[in-house]
């Protein structure tokens, strides 16, 4: 079957005087084709965003919950990434934008800075996106400021304080993991650092 | 009537294709890091992973971490993990082969430099109906630990430590090594 042949005939005596050459399309193989396409890009989209809950608009928390109907797109998402989903006992959060919306890259400094992490161990990594850790900082590196809070430099360059060395890689994204993370408190809410733009190449 | 027919086939293709692109692009795709991940490693054998290569397939895990991994095979019955760990922050989890994570200890609730656990694969329905009760079964199987279970053949056990200084990657590492995996 073509489009051709839903009463669409071709005539004769076209621009050139002679026969007209009309391409036919099989209409079903141009259906099955649709078909096989958006299957493709909405099974690969729903991966992409699955397995990921906005924590404030800016990071990311990397969440499989076996029991939820969706786990196997979450799941899947990792997979599809090379790796395994986040152990049950860590807490995963990503982030790809500064405070001010714009994506990060290895080209500029940035300030990381926020609560502790509460957990018995943590690390923030830079990687590429999609990719895994580049280079990372430890519990084991930091040095705290004894209020509490942490602020972690992240640049090509050195810088004082606490230091990440950024590769020189483009694209990045933020990766903080808390190993083995302590219950908040009743009422209180977890508080995530906050990545303020100091400059760029 | 031509018309709906192609449009509800279209449909159904495009539905099949999604659920295989979701349940089977993703295996594919890990298998094959897991492949470049574990380069030569033997399955029922445990081994450290090279720190650059551990981060490509754990997310949780930095370069300066240690994991150690055991590729597990039930295909030919249970294996049994004898991990050795130091006695300080640790995590142990298996996951299945189709990512799912069945089971996972720390430090504090294995409370000691050693354990042990026994993997193996879960009986399917079919099994258990044609199977003896699980009380005739209980008194083969030995005290040896900790007992997991998973739904499919394959998996993956995973042992992680955090290095608190560089300097004790080797002495860790070292005591992580000894750490066995192997059927029973």
């Amino acid at each position: 079957m073509s489009l051709l042949d839903r009463g669409q005939k071709p005539k004769d005596g076209g621009a050139g005087g002679g026969k007209s050459r009309v391409m036919k399309f099989p209409l079903g193989s141009v259906v099955l084709l649709i078909g096989v396409v958006s299957g493709y890009a909405t099974g690969i989209s729903a991966l992409g965003r699955a397995g990921q809950v906005s924590v404030d608009g800016k990071w990311m928390q990397g969440v499989v919950n076996a029991k939820d109907p969706s786990a196997l797109y979450a799941i899947g998402h990792f997979r599809q990434e090379g790796r395994l989903p986040p152990n049950h006992a860590a807490l995963y959060f990503t982030r790809a934008v500064d405070d001010e919306g714009n994506a990060l890259r290895s080209g500029c400094s940035y300030q990381l800075s926020g609560p502790q992490p509460s957990a018995r161990w943590w690390s923030v990594s830079v990687e590429p996106p999609g990719g895994f850790a580049a280079a990372s900082f430890t519990a084991r590196d930091a040095v705290m400021s004894g209020d509490d809070q942490f602020s972690l430099a992240l640049s090509k360059r050195a810088l004082p304080g606490n230091w990440l060395a950024v590769p020189d890689i483009g694209s990045i994204q933020i990766a903080l993991v808390m190993n083995e993370p302590y219950p908040l408190s009743k009422g209180a809410k977890l508080v995530l650092p906050t990545i303020k733009r100091l400059g760029c190449d | 009537m031509g018309r709906v027919f192609w449009v509800v086939t279209s449909l159904v293709l495009g539905f099949a294709v999604h659920l295989a692109t979701v349940l089977y692009l993703p295996g594919l795709t890990f298998q094959r890091s897991l492949a470049r991940a574990t380069t030569g490693a033997s399955t029922n054998h445990f081994f450290v992973m090279a720190p650059e290569r551990q981060s490509a397939m754990v997310p949780t895990a930095s370069v300066q971490d240690i994991v150690g991994v055991c590729l597990l095979n039930l295909s030919k019955g249970s294996v049994v993990i004898s991990a050795q760990v130091p006695r300080r922050l640790w995590n142990f989890a298996i996951y299945s082969a189709s990512g799912q994570q069945a089971y996972g200890i720390n430090d504090v609730q294995a409370d000691g430099g050693s354990f042990t656990v026994d993997v193996s694969k879960s009986k399917s329905l079919l099994q258990q109906l044609t199977t003896k009760p699980e009380a005739e079964d209980a008194s083969q199987i030995a005290n040896v630990g900790w007992h997991a279970e998973i739904a499919e053949a394959n998996g993956i056990a995973l042992l992680w430590v955090p290095v608190p200084d560089a300097w004790q990657r080797p002495q860790l590492e070292k005591i992580i090594a000894q750490t066995t995996c192997h059927r029973k």
